[in-house]
């Protein structure tokens, strides 16, 4: 059976180029970067090296470049991070309705600490409502956070926008970026997760935002704040590529995913009563 | 995802009695789209014994196999015995449901003892409805 991974903003796999640059760190060169005898030298130098490379890639200065975990050790480090340092200038942060939980939550903790914290709301597309977002900025706001691309549905903000209203200001602007291809939908009358069980059985890899997928059986708060009503939330299903799935993949769940539909669409006492009401019974 | 037992994943891949019966005795809803899951139960009677029960359910994999096995359940029993059909009983003939998915099984034997009220009130009998289980989803 054809194995097709489409799940890749929950993880990707590694870049080869990536693999084989590691490669020699992870078997041969080790030591800690700080100690004084040379066992440090090769790992520090590496380390310092990638440092200006990433900084001449973005046009920022080495020493402003710091190397994390992942991207949620990432934005809790830049959130709380900016809070911490600025907090003299001001104590009000501005996020938006659909940033990941690492923003949302590092939002939450900074509350807990005496700062205050404005959610600004999305319209149907997903898209920051601008006149919302300029409403929502204050004389004490340092931070404001917002998602470049949803992971989840793919939207992209308006960032030069977002930026323009920002500018001058003394507000830092954090665009937090996660963007894999992305294909998101909502399949009606039928739930995320007894899809995503059939299209496993298929050897087809994919996530969903729906309520019973979550571990807190809580429907995506991207679709939330979007306004999708929770019957359609629960038929959320999301694919996101790499750059090593084929067309030959993508035909697989085109032909794959229609019968899997069309079966818990039998089941689906949702879709028999949208049946009898288009055919004009009730 | 969640780790089901093999016969929920048995249950979800192949559900037993799928379907609607055209002229049910008794019909009975629960649970509702916005809360995520939803089952219809229709069933038959013959001899205050369930001859045919059948499904249809909007939800997740737990939600699917718990309606199968319930369907499974109830089919040849007389009334009083398919109301013994109780949420723990599903859950353990199905070896047990994640922790989280545990109100799916409410919701199966809830279906079902409406759709017996349903079938006993258009029989102008009494309807000795059970107290409902409370709900931990």
């Amino acid at each position: 059976m054809r194995r097709v991974y489409l799940d890749n903003t929950a993880t990707t796999p590694l870049h080869p180029e990536v693999l084989e640059a590691m490669l020699p760190y992870l078997r041969d060169i080790y030591g800690n970067p700080q100690s004084i005898h040379n066992w440090g030298d090769a790992p520090r130098e590496a380390i310092e090296d990638a440092r200006a490379r990433l900084a001449d890639l973005i046009g920022s200065r080495p020493e402003e470049i710091i190397f994390t975990g992942s991207g949620t050790e990432s934005n809790n480090l830049a959130i709380k991070g900016l809070a911490q340092a600025y907090q003299a200038r001001g104590k009000h942060i501005v996020i938006s309705a659909i940033e990941h939980f690492s923003v949302i939550h590092s939002a939450k903790t900074l509350e807990k600490r005496g700062f205050a914290a404005t959610s600004v709301p999305v319209d149907g597309y997903g898209l920051v409502k601008l006149d919302e977002l300029a409403k929502s900025i204050r004389e004490d706001t340092i931070v404001v956070s917002i998602v470049h691309a949803n992971g989840e549905v793919g939207t992209i903000q308006n960032i030069e926008e977002i930026a323009k209203l920002l500018k001058g200001r003394g507000i830092v602007g954090h665009p937090d970026n996660r963007l894999p291809g992305n294909a998101s939908f909502c399949i009606e009358f039928i739930e995320g997760e007894a899809m995503l069980m059939l299209l496993s059985s298929w050897g087809i890899a994919a996530s969903s935002g729906s309520a019973c997928t979550s571990k807190a059986l809580k429907a995506s708060h991207v679709l939330t704040a979007m306004r999708i009503p929770p019957e359609i939330a629960q038929s959320s299903l999301l694919f996101t590529l790499m750059r090593d799935n084929t067309e030959e993949d993508i035909e697989y769940v085109l032909e794959t995913l229609p019968p899997i539909v069309d079966r818990l669409r039998q089941m689906s006492p949702l879709y028999a009563k949208f049946l009898k009401k288009q055919s004009g019974g009730r | 995802m969640p780790v089901y037992s093999d016969k929920v994943m048995d249950h979800f891949m192949n559900p037993r009695n799928v379907g609607e019966i055209e002229d049910a005795d008794g019909i009975g809803e629960e649970g509702n789209p916005v809360c995520g899951d939803m089952m219809t139960f229709y069933i038959k009677v013959n001899d205050s014994r369930l001859s045919d029960v059948k499904f249809k359910t909007f939800g997740c994999g737990a939600a699917i196999a718990v309606s199968s096995i319930v369907s499974e359940m109830a089919r040849g029993k007389t009334l009083e015995e398919a109301r013994k059909i109780t949420p723990a009983l599903v859950a353990e003939e199905l070896q047990g449901l994640p922790k989280n998915k545990h109100h799916c099984s409410n919701l199966g034997a809830q279906a079902l003892n409406k759709a017996i009220d349903d079938y006993l009130s258009k029989q102008g009998k009494p309807v000795k409805t059970r107290r409902r289980e409370k709900r931990n989803g």
